[in-house]
Parts: structure tokens; sequence; C-alpha cells
């Protein structure tokens, strides 16, 4: 009976160790994922109103990315959004759907759509 | 139903199966979901509120802390002998599952959020399992 007692005891250790595994284990960021977080560092280097670009949605297949701004004067919108679609071509990102999102009082607005050519 | 069953199913694996639910709705974007279904979130979890966000990133740990405590102090009743540092022991386990993650950070993230959910959890377990709350 003991064997018994003890085998339900390691079993618990293992299914409870391979969920936390698969649960805490994060894809390698590759193919897609890696080309966004390159134009991502990329648009964001010295620019301190962009926080970061990231897909719109979670689907497979997507040609929309969502640029959140920061909600600042004197910012030229369009010459970010060409910068933008120049830099995403560069990154392997080519006729992107390109919305612009400012966060401003915690309300979130798409101040300008940009389809890259 | 007996009662081992009972608590075996409420705090064994009820949490389980509402921490896997958090991930299929809304982390679909998970490899061990999508290998199942690949498929949307219910919302974009970017434009969730902070405290829908609490839920979905730390949600699932807590469920799963919650449910590996209440499995091993059900055990430990169920076993018969006393093992007075059971708690102890089991509090070590909930630690070192969230601790490891530091270590391995190219393909695990440690959070401290995440930390704290598992130590609410083991506390929550402990005292309606261990210290017979429920009874």
């Amino acid at each position: 009976m003991w064997k018994i007692r003890y085998l339900i005891f390691v079993l618990i250790f293992v299914v409870y160790s391979a969920l936390h595994i698969a649960t805490s284990y994060q894809a390698p960021c590759i193919d897609d994922c890696e080309k966004v977080s390159d134009f991502s560092k990329a648009l964001t280097t010295n620019r301190d109103y962009v926080y970061g670009a990231y897909r719109c949605t979670n689907a497979a297949i997507s040609d929309t990315l969502c640029v959140q701004v920061k909600d600042t004067i004197g910012i030229n919108w369009n010459l970010l959004a060409d910068t933008a679609c120049i830099l995403a071509t560069q990154n392997g990102l080519p006729r992107q759907k390109l919305f612009f999102i400012r966060n401003s009082n915690a309300v979130r607005d798409t101040i300008l759509v940009k389809q890259c050519p | 139903m007996s009662r081992l069953s009972k608590k075996t199913f409420f705090h064994v694996l009820l949490p389980l199966l509402i921490g896997y639910f958090i991930y299929f709705f809304f982390r679909p974007n998970y490899w061990f979901v999508e290998i199942i279904n690949k498929r949307e979130g219910l919302i974009n979890i970017s434009d969730a509120n902070w405290f829908q966000q609490l839920l979905i990133f730390s949600g699932a740990d807590f469920c799963w802390a919650y449910s590996l405590s209440s499995a091993l102090f059900i055990w430990s009743k169920w076993q018969g002998q006393k093992i007075r540092i059971f708690p102890v022991f089991t509090f070590f386990i909930i630690i070192f599952s969230e601790a490891v993650q530091y270590f391995f950070s190219q393909n695990f993230t440690f959070d401290w959020m995440d930390m704290l959910a598992a130590v609410l959890a083991f506390a929550l377990s402990y005292i309606i399992i261990f210290r017979n709350v429920e009874n």
C-alpha cells in the first residue's frame, strides 16, 4: 500500500511539473515575431514618443501592425507613418497596414491609418 | 461522491481547469494552445485594463499553485502519517517553481506578480485544506 501512496506522490510531481513547463515555456521569437520585434526596436530608437509596435491581433497570418504612441504636440504623424513604412519594409514587413494608436488620459484612439506600399 | 473525491474535484481539478481556460481563451498564442487550436484570443491583451491583465497573466499561476498545494495537502492527509514539515516542503516547491524561471530567462519569464499569486494560492490552500477550515 505504501508503494501506491508514494507512486501517487511522484505522479503529482510529474504531472504538475509538466503542466508548469507547458504553461511557462516561451516559444522563441522567430520569423514574424522577430521581424515585428526588430521593427519595433528600430521605430522606438531615438523617438521617445513611440512606445512600440506589435501585431494588432493574435491571428496566425496578419498584415496589420499597431504602433502605440505618446500624445505629443508638434509631431508630424504623417512623416512618422512614412518612416514607419520604410522601416517595416527594411525589416521584412512590406505592404503592412499601420494603425497609430495614441494613449491619452487612459483613452486610446487611432490617430492615423497608413497602408504601406 | 466521497469526501476525498469532492475535495480533489473542487480544490485540485477545478482550479486546473480554470487555469487552462485562461490560457485557452485569453492567451491562445501560447504554443500548447496553438498545437490544439490556432485561433484569436477573446480580447486583445494590450487593450485589457490592469485588473484583466492581472487575471490573464497571474490568474493561471494562482490556479496552478492552488491546485498543486491542495493536491499535496490532500495526499499528506490521505497517506496517514503526520509529517510536520510538509507545509514548509510544499511552500518551498511553490517558491522554487517560480524562482527557477529567473535562471532560465531565455525561455521562461520570471515575474514578481506570479510569485505573489503563487504564495497567496499556497496560503489559501494551507488555510482551507491543511488547517481544515472548511470542516
